[in-house]
């Protein structure tokens, strides 16, 4: 049993969180008994194959799901408070931008639901470090794959939020974008943030992450939890390193035992 | 801005409403020439078109009064049918027990002849506008109910996590977000009840009325005076398509970002 006493710290918290489905189909351990810190401004991927409970645990994380068992806190509060104080940023695999809504419109959409227009100095800003300044009045059908879901970064950090929760959000794009987003986001990422990282793509995870929390599927678990120390800052050149290989061949066995 | 300029010049292509145009006079020419020139069907079965235009000329305002009253009842039976279709959509979509009470009760309403209850809601409503108005909502609110359902309740899950995840107030997600996103299935909704509107106008009239092209129809059906008839007809149909095409206006005017060609969910 674990005590509110024990999640008294910075940052996000997971305690003993299981998930269990049930379904007509019958009942599926999602994610089983998980403890997890991720520690003010840190960048953390869950790494695994599909429907090892990553996506579970994060949506859990972000209080858009209900842990079966356990808790979840955020600077030592629940997550229902956290959600009341916007220290949450989504991103989602898709853009989900609305059609009707220039870029700009779309990236200032959170900040029009909860009344708070008069922070537009700040989306603009962010469209710059996306690189999509000349773009803000375009519609979405109007963009790239790659530059909607640069909208839908500016507009999850147009609320500045504490925490970064992104749930693959590069998986739907082709490989020369998605590389190319990933070494992008390196450098829009400040560290005044934490990032947590959903991906199934190893080398995303090494160049992106301090640590990568690799899981296993069928119940959804931790098998490793392996800090990345290849210094920052980082650029897309720290992939032809020693190092980056090293990390990439570790993570690979490790995904590999979990699958054997 | 590449996508607006191809978009406005499809739309502005002359050949996409000189082929409808051109067909339709084409088949008014045949018609004219085979009953003016032939004997092989008689005047009273189909009139000439020429004078089903001059039985319009010598009696207007027999015939534009009565096409008054039916646009009047056509507009406000589609005003009340399409309101309360919109409005019994939004607990539809945001609640699964109102949906699973009220559904089989609006396809039932649905399943039911509107010209079998038309006699019944003359009794229960008198003869005046009511039973009229009644008739064409109840035809109305049925597509709109359906698509605006659909519209409501299709809003992507991510973005509904997205808003939930900064807390936004439900106020807010529906004005910016579920509303702008069904106005086009509502609309498509709006355009079959358009149509289905003028057929329910008739009806009510065939039931009970003393004006309005419905009444007219049957009158002149009675007499067997087919031009006037046709005539009637033709106001009749000439009301469905104009009402029909401001409904597309606007459409295009309230939604820029739609393409034009939407496919309707529910026709077939």
């Amino acid at each position: 049993m674990t005590g509110m006493d024990a999640t008294s710290g910075q940052g996000v918290e997971v305690r003993g969180v299981s998930k269990l489905f049930e379904s007509r189909a019958g009942r599926n351990t999602a994610v089983s008994a998980v403890d997890l810190t991720i520690e003010p401004g840190q960048f953390v991927s869950l790494l695994g194959p599909s429907g090892c409970g990553k996506t579970s645990l994060l949506r859990m994380i972000g209080g858009l799901l209900e842990p079966t068992t356990g808790t979840v806190t955020i600077d030592g509060r629940p997550v229902a408070e956290a959600v009341e104080a916007r220290k949450f940023g989504f991103v989602f695999q898709d853009p989900t931008l609305l059609p009707w809504r220039t870029v700009r419109a779309n990236a200032m959409l959170l900040l029009d639901v909860i009344g708070r227009q008069s922070e537009q100095a700040r989306v603009d800003a962010l469209l710059q470090t996306v690189g999509l300044s000349n773009f803000s009045n375009h519609y979405p059908a109007q963009l790239s794959g790659g530059m909607r879901q640069r909208v839908a970064l500016a507009r999850a950090l147009a609320l500045d939020p504490e925490i970064l929760l992104m749930d693959e959000p590069f998986a739907a794009l082709d490989a020369i974008t998605r590389e190319r987003l990933g070494v992008e986001l390196l450098g829009i990422w400040d560290g005044a943030r934490s990032v947590v990282f959903v991906t199934h793509s190893i080398a995303e995870a090494v160049l992106l992450s301090d640590r990568v929390v690799v899981m296993s599927t069928s119940p959804g678990r931790i098998v490793a939890d392996i800090a990345i120390d290849i210094p920052r800052p980082r650029n897309g050149s720290v992939r032809s390193t020693d190092a980056f290989k090293a990390y990439e061949d570790r993570l690979r066995d490790l995904i590999e035992g979990v699958r054997a | 801005m590449a996508t607006d300029g191809s978009e406005r010049a499809r739309r502005a292509n002359p050949r996409s409403w000189l082929l409808p145009t051109g067909f339709i006079v084409l088949l008014i020419v045949v018609w004219q020439l085979v009953t003016q020139h032939t004997h092989w069907v008689q005047p009273y079965v189909l009139p000439q078109p020429w004078d089903v235009v001059t039985r319009m000329t010598q009696d207007p305002s027999m015939l534009f009064g009565s096409f008054r009253v039916t646009l009047v009842e056509v507009i406000v039976g589609f005003a009340i049918g399409s309101l309360v279709g919109v409005l019994i959509a939004l607990p539809i979509a945001y609640s699964p027990s109102v949906r699973n009470t009220l559904y089989p009760l609006i396809v039932a309403s649905q399943a039911v002849p509107k010209i079998a209850i038309a006699p019944l809601l003359v009794v229960w409503l008198g003869l005046g506008w009511t039973p009229k108005l009644t008739v064409v909502a109840l035809m109305v609110f049925f597509p709109v109910a359906m698509t605006s359902v659909q519209g409501f309740s299709s809003v992507d899950r991510n973005l509904i996590d997205l808003l939930r995840s900064v807390h936004a107030p439900p106020w807010q997600v529906f004005s910016k977000v579920r509303l702008p996103h069904a106005l086009p299935y509502i609309f498509s909704g709006l355009k079959i009840g358009i149509t289905l509107a003028v057929v329910g106008a008739v009806v009510g009239e065939w039931v009970g009325a003393n004006s309005g092209l419905g009444y007219l129809l049957l009158h002149a059906n009675s007499m067997l005076d087919t031009t006037l008839l046709y005539a009637s007809l033709l106001l009749l149909v000439v009301m469905g398509v104009v009402l029909f095409a401001l409904m597309e206006i606007i459409e295009r005017v309230l939604m820029p970002w739609q393409e034009p060609e939407k496919p309707m969910p529910l026709t077939s």
